[in-house]
């Protein structure tokens, strides 16, 4: 393993993307898993997917979101988990960004407790900035990490 | 910052072929969690519509049905361009984006008690749902929804009706249809 990769302000920066795309990941999904009825419905106002398709994607996808964000969190398959996180992430800002030039005014169907929310300039810079964030555990991950990497962090604190 | 990443192809392989793993098994907890949930969906089925909180729904028979006994006044929440390519017969423009403008005139016309039909271009679209529940709110108690929409009704081959003025005048439209409909008798 290369010098310095274990220490320092990288692993911090590590810890957090893991921490901040792993809970995005965990409550978004596990919201959305309690209303697959109200998901499938914001996946149909995105008139992205054929109708067929939506509402399989609205079943399944919050549960990869959920698989992904306790990998992220446990530090387990990190790397892995951030790849699909990164793609998830990459989908979101097509779909968002496409919605804004096409000017559709929807729910950006994103958490339920914030069903009001609309697709927006915000949402976009939202999801860019959890898509670096899984990058950088893409690029610099190490699988199996988990707790040890916490105690890292308070080592580096010496 | 030589030396901080790592990514050969074999990581990289490593990673994908783990993703490809991680979708898998969201995608069969999903399937399978969707399957024992009460608030579970139809996998390939329609889209679910948003639930109706003390607005009934009628289903495509039913809608026809009243229509054939003239009971009821159809609500076409579509946009004015819609509405005029073909609707409902005797069904009033009442679009969501211009409900507070157009409603307005509607409580002189039309009395509270009368029952109402709202549809929109069909299963996808919510917004005859919202419509319903704005008309609640002006004080209609007797609002149904009919979820198949123009979509189903077109496709059933139920008579249709062209507006004579389509789209610019959305609000003569609709003054034009609510005339013609409060002089109509009242079935049911």
């Amino acid at each position: 393993m290369e010098p310095g990769h274990n220490t320092g302000i990288y692993r911090v920066i590590e810890l957090a993307a893991r921490i901040v795309v792993g809970l995005v990941f965990l409550l978004y999904g596990l919201d959305k898993i309690t209303h697959p009825d109200d998901f499938a419905r914001a996946i149909a106002n995105y008139r992205l997917l054929p109708e067929g398709l939506v509402n399989l994607v609205a079943v399944t996808l919050p549960w990869v979101e959920c698989v992904c964000g306790l990998l992220l969190l446990a530090g387990q398959w990190v790397r892995s988990a951030a790849l699909v996180s990164a793609f998830l992430l990459g989908v979101f800002v097509v779909a968002v960004s496409i919605t804004l030039v096409r000017g559709l005014d929807i729910n950006c169907g994103c958490l339920n407790a914030e069903a009001g929310r609309k697709v927006g300039f915000k949402l976009l810079v939202e999801d860019l900035l959890l898509l670096g964030a899984a990058a950088v555990l893409v690029l610099k991950a190490r699988d199996r990490i988990g707790l040890r990497s916490l105690v890292g962090v308070g080592e580096t604190k010496k | 910052m030589k030396g901080r990443f790592f990514l050969d192809a074999g990581t990289l392989l490593v990673a994908g072929r783990r993703g490809v793993m991680i979708c898998l098994a969201g995608a069969v907890f999903g399937v399978l969690f969707n399957a024992v949930s009460p608030r579970g969906i139809g996998l390939l089925g329609p889209v679910p519509h948003r639930q109706a909180k003390g607005i009934g729904e009628l289903r495509l028979e039913e809608a026809w049905a009243l229509h054939k006994e003239r009971t009821g006044v159809f609500v076409d929440a579509r946009s004015a361009e819609e509405f005029g390519a073909g609707h409902i017969p005797g069904a009033l423009l009442l679009p969501l984006d211009d409900f507070d403008e157009a409603v307005s005139s509607w409580t002189d016309l039309i009395p509270l008690e009368t029952l109402l039909i709202t549809y929109c271009a069909g299963a996808g679209c919510d917004s005859s749902l919202d419509v319903a529940e704005l008309l609640k709110e002006e004080g209609y108690s007797r609002v149904k929804v009919f979820f198949g929409g123009w979509e189903q009704w077109k496709g059933a081959g139920y008579p249709v009706e062209k507006a004579e003025q389509t789209g610019k005048e959305p609000k003569g439209t609709s003054r034009l249809q609510l005339n013609r409909e409060v002089s109509r008798p009242e079935g049911g």
